[in-house]
């Protein structure tokens, strides 16, 4: 019997400073055994319980892409008193991670197929929804999906996540990349300036044929939600993904549920619809 | 199955030859308080308790117990707890438990292997129920004093002695190994000793239907006035033989760590607190809604069933006096359109 709390062992191969506050960092896992990593078949939107050893566990979502053969990649955020994320933070390369997963349901991909594709992202929750547009984009993939336009924000130039990768997008033809900050501090900055919902307003994607994909901060899916309905989205054309205090992350421990759905098993991705039906417990 | 019959006499004989084979637990009395612990003789079961104070949860589920450990560089063999075992003098309210945490522990989706391996080498001799408390309510949840569910083998006390029912193969095959102790083909007077106990029951309520009446209850007001009281001490959690929330936790090795699965409980404070200091539940009435709508409306959405099995261990011993029959009659005598508003 597969004993499912015992993490797969992985050690740190890179790790990226992500922003200028330095609470946000990328960190690229390498499996150290080939057939447990070739057994780690993830989905974008799914998650992973991170082991420190002799501290402890907790969830994050897989912010590479399926495609990124042998690559598997995290972006955490620092909290200040937060046990894991701080001893995460302070891990070098090399270091021995345990990694538990793939955890969680994950972004509807073959619904999606053929459609246009709105990603909508706000703050460092846009992690799993970078694998989604990773996984677009990858050669083998594109073609299956119409058009997809991004829209990502962060409070000032600064905090911005993958900023390669954002300026990669912004020079290709085939991703509407919208990048705006709530304020443009920098002079430099040629982005919009405004929050996403806002922003989102302007932009005004279609909602024909169209299936949008949208994490945040709760404020951000506060505003952003409505704005989605009058263009036009159905509440089954929306798709988020939520986060609750997490222990087990497969459905023992009886510590993630909004009402009777576990976040861990039934989630972390439900649709507009589904959001709607749940109790308010967030 | 067939019945037989061991005269109490030859208890003491019987318990040494089982713990030959298997390592023996039963209900022990220190001051009042029963327990379930080791037993080494037969002076050490206490067989005319109602109720066990403490349920028999714990010998499947420990309070602690390592789910793995890692020395710094490897994992270490899983311990699994292979040893057979044999729970003796259990209630049926516990058995029944028992098949409820099943659900949660050994699914389709998921199996927790100690707890899948202590459920498959333990053998459940319970003892029905002829003295059941004021405070208990297994009929209203569906189960009885002389339950059957989950049971290997139900014993019934007679006086001078024990009569014996095997109820699954594992039942009948340990009545077999015993077989010298048995008088065997002894007609017991089971459905009427059953008729008698039920007929002691002072609950009448049926909780079949609360599960559909606190499906519009979420946002109702009621939550704030029934959990006035309650301190959020846990103790109705703890003693529950049906309550499982666990945490995960490291106790660190010399070289390594032992990760732990250690009880946990829903009514306390920091239980849902994010990292962030957000709190999705961030007042009583929230934790207490959490439990009673996880026994009663999201565990049978999940499962099927109240995971209640009505023991009354929580109406005993709630230090506020905080009794929840009297929360689930109010529940079911509000009205079915009230409910649902
Ligand atoms: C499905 C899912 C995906 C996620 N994906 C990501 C991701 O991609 N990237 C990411 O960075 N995070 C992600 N998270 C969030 C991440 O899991 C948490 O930030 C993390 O669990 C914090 O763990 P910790 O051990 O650092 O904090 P803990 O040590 O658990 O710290 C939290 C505890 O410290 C105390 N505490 C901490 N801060 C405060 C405060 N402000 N006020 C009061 N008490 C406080 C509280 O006791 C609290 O319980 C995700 C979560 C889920 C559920
Ligand atoms: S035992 Fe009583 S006071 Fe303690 S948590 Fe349970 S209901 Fe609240
Ligand atoms: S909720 Fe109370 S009565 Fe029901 S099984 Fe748990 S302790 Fe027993
Ligand atoms: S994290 Fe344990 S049940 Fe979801």
């Amino acid at each position: 019997m597969k004993n499912p709390y015992r993490p797969i062992l992985t050690t740190i191969q890179e790790i990226t400073i992500e922003n200028e506050a330095q609470d946000l960092k990328t960190f690229r896992l390498g499996f150290c055994d080939a057939d447990e990593g070739n057994g780690f078949d993830y989905q974008c939107g799914q998650f992973a319980e991170l082991t420190v050893f002799r501290v402890g566990e907790c969830p994050i979502g897989i912010a590479s892409s399926p495609m990124d053969e042998g690559i598997l990649e995290f972006t955490v955020k620092r909290y200040p008193d937060g046990q894991v994320t701080n001893a995460l933070h302070n891990c070098a390369v090399g270091d021995r991670i345990g990694v538990r997963g793939p955890l969680g349901n994950w972004f509807p991909l073959e619904r999606m197929e053929g459609k246009n594709v709105l990603i909508v992202g706000g703050g460092f929750a846009f992690t799993t929804l970078r694998s989604t547009i990773r996984y677009i984009l990858h050669e083998a993939n594109r073609k299956r999906f119409a058009n997809l336009v991004v829209l990502y924000g962060a409070r000032n130039p600064g905090e911005l996540l993958y900023k390669d990768e954002l300026k990669a997008w912004q020079g290709r033809d085939d991703i509407e990349a919208h990048i705006t900050v709530d304020k443009a501090d920098d002079e430099s900055w040629t982005g919009h300036e405004g929050f996403v919902p806002a922003v989102l307003e302007q932009v005004a994607p279609s909602p024909k044929d169209a299936i949008a994909l949208v994490c945040g901060p709760p404020i951000m899916l506060k505003y952003t939600l409505p704005v989605l309905e009058k263009l036009g989205f159905g509440p089954t054309e929306i798709i988020t993904s939520l986060e609750m205090r997490m222990k087990c992350g497969i459905g023992l421990c009886g510590r993630c549920n909004i009402g009777g759905k576990y976040v861990c098993i039934d989630g972390p991705v439900f649709t507009y619809e589904q959001l709607q039906a749940l109790p308010a417990e967030m | 199955m067939a019945d037989s019959k061991m005269a109490k006499a030859k208890l003491g004989e019987f318990l040494a030859a089982v713990s030959a084979d298997y390592e023996v637990y039963g209900p022990k009395a220190d001051n009042g308080v029963v327990t379930f612990g080791r037993i080494a003789s037969a002076d050490e079961l206490a067989l005319t308790y109602s109720n066990s104070t403490v349920s028999a949860k714990e010998l499947f589920l420990p309070k602690t117990e390592t789910v793995y450990e890692f020395d710094g560089e490897n994992f270490v063999d899983d311990p699994l707890p292979e040893q057979k075992r044999v729970v003796l003098g259990l209630r049926p309210c516990d058995c029944r438990a028992l098949t409820l945490l099943d659900g949660t522990f050994d699914c389709e989706r998921v199996q927790d292997p100690f707890y899948v391996t202590r459920r498959a080498n333990t053998v459940l001799v319970a003892l029905a129920c002829d003295r059941p408390l004021s405070s208990c309510f297994c009929t209203a949840t569906g189960g009885d004093p002389y339950g059957e569910e989950g049971v290997d083998v139900l014993l019934s006390d007679e006086g001078e002695s024990f009569l014996a029912k095997a109820v699954t193969d594992r039942g009948k095959d340990f009545l077999e190994q015993y077989g010298k102790f048995f008088s065997g083909k002894a007609a017991g007077k089971w459905a009427e000793r059953a008729k008698a106990a039920s007929g002691k029951m002072t609950c009448d309520l049926s909780l079949a239907e609360v599960s559909q009446r606190l499906d519009g209850l979420f946002e109702d007001d009621m939550w704030e006035r029934v959990s006035q009281k309650c301190i959020g001490c846990g103790t109705c959690s703890y003693l529950c033989p049906t309550c499982y929330c666990f945490d995960l936790i490291d106790d660190k090795t010399a070289t390594g760590v032992k990760k732990i699965r250690r009880w946990d409980c829903c009514m306390f404070q920091s239980f849902a607190l994010h990292a962030s200091g957000h709190d999705p539940r961030p007042i009583t009435a929230a934790r207490f809604r959490q439990k009673i709508m996880h026994k009663f409306n999201y565990h049978p959405q999940r499962c099927g069933l109240n995971s209640c099995v009505g023991c009354g261990r929580c109406v005993r011993a709630c230090p506020v006096n905080l009794d929840i029959r009297q929360l689930l009659g109010d529940i079911l005598a509000a009205a079915p359109s009230a409910a649902s508003e």
